[in-house]
């Protein structure tokens, strides 16, 4: 188990700054989920797959736990947190439009946000990510479009490549 | 928040993906045909695609590797802690039954051992199937220091590493009321306690159904120490004292309804001037 969390360390962060869109939080969602992973690592039934049995247990501690504590503190409605973004001034062509793409999907409902997180990134089918987020495979669809095509009007507009520094600390 | 689904896009995205039943699709394609905003659509959610992988791809990329193994390694040293304070626990000492004063000796501390057991409430439980199963070479002794010894089991799975990262004040704050709900004690000066000494976090654990609260330190010379309190049924008081354990100098005293202590790889007198700083 050990090895094995060490191995989706980055896709739980990754999960964990999607449903966040808090570097902190992020990582309290990682540190949480190793630990409820191995309290419960004898849950785990040998021959599925690992990280999908972890990001359940990361989803389940952001909705149950973490969310809620967030909403109380009255984060995450602040304009600053919406966005995600590529940190580290790489200035590489692919990472300034990787920026431009996240901080779109960064202004999305939390629902499409991680729908296009599982499907496009992780590699879930659309009946698995129904199945995960418990909704029918059409909204899966549905959402997985309304996102495409936001994100497909991006270039039809003349903003780009020039705020590539904005709102980014802590998404 | 932000709604821009259309009736259509399930169907467009499978299109898209050739997934449209023959009959369907041909009905699609007629509508296209004429209907410029839904073909825009479609030619939006078509561009749309390709773009989204890399940008997660440079998002994990981007991912603070060092601190989450760091994470990992705090997760999994809490993880052992808590099974460590969840072992069944029974002091051992083995003594031949050849030589009946040690047999006496043993007996009188195992009288003894319950006694100042049930009066401490630290100690560790025993079963008499326990006892009965030994055999004829050992006699199984209670022990009061309990706690103690399990904390002392567990630390030593602790390392500077372990206690790499910083909490954040928001965390810290967090878990600081946690503890402090759980054990009846204001615990929120605790970060600023021991001036030298930097703050790792504060974790609560369960040890035989008490509450036990673990506060981490990183001593510059000394390296992980912790200040640990836990409740105390008895309420009885008792003064500083030191002791050493599985090669840690242990600074331990009871008050107000608490038995507390501080342990660590450092000097007794380094230890006994921390706990002055928290014991008054």
């Amino acid at each position: 188990m050990k090895a094995g969390l060490a191995l989706h360390l980055e896709a739980l962060w990754r999960y964990g700054l999607v449903l966040s869109r808090n570097r902190d939080t992020a990582e309290d969602l990682v540190q949480a989920t190793c630990l409820r992973a191995l309290e419960r690592s004898h849950q785990f039934l040998p021959g599925t797959r690992l990280d999908r049995w972890l990001f359940a247990i990361e989803r389940s501690i952001w909705i149950n736990e973490l969310r809620a504590r967030r909403v109380r503190q009255g984060a995450g409605v602040v304009d600053a947190e919406i966005a995600l973004v590529v940190d580290g001034g790489h200035e590489i062509e692919t990472n300034i439009l990787a920026s431009q793409v996240l901080r779109e999907i960064g202004k999305l409902a939390e629902a499409q946000r991680e729908t296009v997180l599982l499907v496009y990134a992780e590699g879930f089918s659309y009946r698995e990510a129904a199945d995960f987020l418990g909704v029918p495979i059409g909204t899966i669809m549905s959402r997985l479009a309304a996102v495409r095509e936001k994100l497909g009007g991006m270039s039809e507009t003349p903003q780009g490549r020039v705020d590539r520094k904005q709102g980014g600390d802590d998404g | 928040m932000t709604d821009n689904s259309h009736p259509d896009d399930a169907r467009l995205i499978a299109h898209l993906e050739g997934r449209l039943p023959v009959e369907e699709r041909e009905a699609l394609i007629a509508r296209l045909s004429t209907d410029d905003s839904l073909r825009m659509r479609l030619d939006r959610i078509e561009r749309g695609g390709p773009i989204i992988a890399p940008a997660f791809e440079a998002l994990k990329a981007d991912a603070p590797r060092a601190r989450l193994e760091s994470l990992l390694s705090a997760a999994i040293a809490t993880d052992e802690t808590r099974r460590v304070l969840e072992r069944p626990r029974t002091r051992t000492l083995r003594m031949p039954r050849w030589q009946p004063g040690l047999v006496a000796a043993a007996t009188a501390l195992f009288l003894l051992g319950g006694v100042v057991g049930a009066a401490l409430s630290g100690w560790i439980g025993s079963d008499n199937s326990e006892m009965a199963d030994s055999q004829d070479s050992e006699m199984l002794v209670r022990a009061p220091e309990g706690w103690r010894q399990a904390v002392a089991e567990y630390w030593s799975l602790t390392t500077a590493d372990t206690l790499a990262l910083v909490p954040t004040p928001e965390r810290a704050a967090a878990e600081l009321r946690a503890a402090s709900a759980k054990l009846g004690v204001d615990l929120a000066g605790a970060p600023e306690a021991f001036p030298n000494l930097s703050f790792r976090g504060a974790q609560l654990f369960d040890f035989q159904g008490r509450p036990l609260v673990q506060i981490a330190y990183l001593d510059p010379v000394h390296g992980p120490i912790a200040y640990c309190v836990i409740a105390k049924p008895d309420k009885a008081d008792l003064p500083l004292t030191t002791e050493e354990m599985d090669g840690f100098t242990i600074v331990h005293w009871a008050s107000n309804g608490q038995a507390r202590l501080l342990i660590g790889r450092a000097p007794a007198e380094h230890l006994q001037a921390l706990a002055r700083k928290v014991a008054s």
